[in-house]
């Protein structure tokens, strides 16, 4: 493990680099798509170095979570939206002087946590040789030990931040039941049969009241008033299904 | 440290990767060239036509002569175009489908890189596939490439999520996720005899996952041009092609790996086992692939809204009560699946 110290340490230090490079563009560049894409980067670079650490099922839920679901939101949301970069950026500029107090504050609670925060050489699972043969302890095989045990309430609590997010997401987009717009429902049209569906209608126009009256009204549209007269009838008789096309040939 | 140790200790190992890199990369390489030539063979046959015949015996250098036109042809880069995102779009494609052949196990110990959690790696790669294409598309600034990108987000993300489900429900029996270990746990029985279900709706995940027909909505030729990759030409057009066919051998990999028992012989007796896993893997992926490309001269494509539909409605349904209903089976030791050792 420790042969491979030196190199363990430079892509440590490539991909924090690049980390910190990415987060700052995430704020700074002019184009909302092009912050999304390097907060992707960003995301990306992080996996990275939790599986540099050994954490490599944090590294690729991450990857899986993040990267491939969250942040492909982000994107779909952002090409969307035409946002005006402008009144963002001024919004920047007048929030600066407290999101640098509070980037402070950050920083120093982070300092004093990791000064006092002593963690033995022998812990530090310097894994670059995960490349070459697997490592005896998985860590999903650790994880499934506690999580469901020792930290049961914890995982719990977990579930149901979820299930509330969920029903949040849900009673975002499920409006009043819409009567106007056409939807198809697979298993009518998969019912539907030769015998049932065509239909041979032998209607005589002339012979029905309100279609003699709208003949009289309308003489240079009779035969168009009584197609469509006699589609609608028929229609109310069958299902919402049966074509009317079909119809229309049988009169003719 | 003399140098004798660095050579041993630091650089030869380093060394080994890259040859071990390169040993799946050179193969692959041709491997994506000529499944051209094998896709347009099956179709040809299927639509009883001769296929590509002129260049090379057979057509045999057909794939060179492709691979040679779209290096040496132009690449045109529209003007209103992000001209970054742009080209960084079909390199992302084209790496993300490299990346992911890290943990594919081609015999007993014949990976570039065991891991234990390979159904993970392999599931998180595939996920970030999609940005390959969205980005494409709304790089590209056309109407009909934007589409495209926005069809395929849709649909990778929904498909994702089934396909996440059967791989767990598959690793409640094998108890590792590691994907050697996956394969040893079928040399009784490969899984595609008791998880029959299982392989079937995996496959189709596939086919969304890789938007192969009928789900090829992204490049719907006769509604969108080409989809995603309308605005591309040249080397950059190869790259997004060269993506598109190494994903879908890569998948086909993977199913081999999960359902067909991956290196391992169909059955462990004298002449079988003599052939090499490799071959076996090889094997059994030309099966799958073939069965793609068998659907694609076969079916009509899906609408969009019957795609999602298919996705959220049934294919997650259903795959989580299997994965309840095999953890069940597990947890109470049931012996339904003969065979197979409960991790």
């Amino acid at each position: 493990m420790e042969n491979y110290m030196w190199l363990n340490a430079l892509v440590f230090y490539v991909f924090a680099f690049v980390l910190i490079i990415s987060a700052l563009f995430v704020v700074f560049s002019k184009n909302p798509v092009h912050s999304v894409l390097f907060l992707i980067l960003t995301f990306f670079n992080a996996s990275a170095l939790f599986i540099l650490e050994g954490a490599e099922f944090i590294g690729f839920t991450l990857l899986v979570v993040y990267a491939g679901a969250v942040a492909i939101m982000f994107l779909f949301v952002v090409m969307f939206i035409d946002i005006d970069t402008h009144t963002i950026k001024g919004g920047l500029i007048k929030a600066l002087p407290v999101a640098l107090i509070l980037g402070l504050i950050f920083l120093a609670e982070l300092i004093v946590a990791f000064v006092s925060w002593k963690i033995p050489l022998t812990h530090v699972n310097s894994d670059l040789n995960l490349a070459f043969h697997a490592t005896q302890v998985s860590n999903i095989t650790d994880l499934g030990l506690v999580i469901y045990t020792r930290f049961f309430h914890i995982f719990q609590m977990g579930g149901l931040v979820l299930l509330v997010g969920m029903l949040g997401a849900i009673s975002l987009t499920l409006r009043d039941k819409r009567e106007d717009f056409k939807t198809q429902d697979i298993s009518q049209q998969l019912e539907r049969t030769y015998v049932n569906t065509l239909r041979i209608v032998q209607s005589e126009p002339q012979k029905n009241d309100n279609e003699k009256k709208d003949s009289e009204n309308e003489k240079s549209t009779e035969t168009d008033t009584a197609n469509s007269n006699s589609n609608s009838n028929s229609n109310s008789n069958k299902d919402s299904d049966s074509s009317s096309d079909i119809e229309k040939t049988g009169e003719k | 440290m003399t140098f004798q140790e660095f050579w041993t200790v630091d650089l030869w190992p380093l060394i080994w990767i890259v040859i071990k890199i390169l040993c799946v990369v050179i193969p692959l390489m041709g491997a994506v060239a000529y499944i051209s030539l094998y896709q347009r063979k099956i179709m040809a046959v299927m639509q009883l036509r001769k296929g590509p015949n002129v260049i090379g015996p057979w057509g045999l250098a057909q794939p060179l002569a492709d691979g040679l036109k779209l290096i040496v042809k132009e690449w045109v880069i529209p003007a209103v175009a992000d001209k970054p995102v742009f080209l960084i779009a079909p390199m992302l494609s084209f790496v993300l489908m490299l990346t992911a052949w890290a943990v594919i196990p081609f015999g007993a110990g014949l990976t570039v890189s065991n891991i234990n959690l390979g159904v993970l790696f392999i599931f998180a790669i595939s996920g970030l596939d999609v940005y390959g294409i969205v980005l494409a598309g709304w790089a590209s600034n056309s109407r009909y490439a934007f589409l495209g990108g926005l069809r395929t987000t849709a649909q990778m993300i929904s498909y994702e999520v089934s396909m996440g489900m059967i791989m767990a429900s598959l690793l409640i029996f094998t108890g590792s996720l590691n994907l050697s270990m996956i394969v040893v746990t079928q040399q009784h029985i490969w899984f595609i005899i008791p998880f029959f279900p299982l392989a079937i709706m995996f496959f189709i995940c596939i086919l969304a996952e890789t938007s192969r027909h009928p789900f090829d909505l992204p490049e719907a030729e006769s509604e969108l041009v080409a989809g995603y990759n309308v605005e591309y030409s040249g080397v950059l057009f190869a790259l997004f092609q060269m993506g598109e066919y190494g994903n879908t051998i890569l998948m086909s990999a993977v199913f081999a790996t999960l359902f067909l028992g991956g290196w391992l012989p169909i059955f462990d007796i004298a002449p079988l086992n003599w052939i090499p896993g490799p071959l076996w893997l090889i094997a059994k992926t030309a099966v799958v692939v073939f069965v793609i490309y068998w659907l694609q001269a076969t079916l009509p494509r899906f609408r969009y809204d019957q795609l999602m539909r298919l996705g959220w409605k049934v294919f997650l349904p259903l795959s989580l009560a299997i994965f309840i209903i095999l953890a069940f089976i597990a947890h109470y030791n049931l012996n339904l699946v003969p065979h197979i050792m409960i991790g």
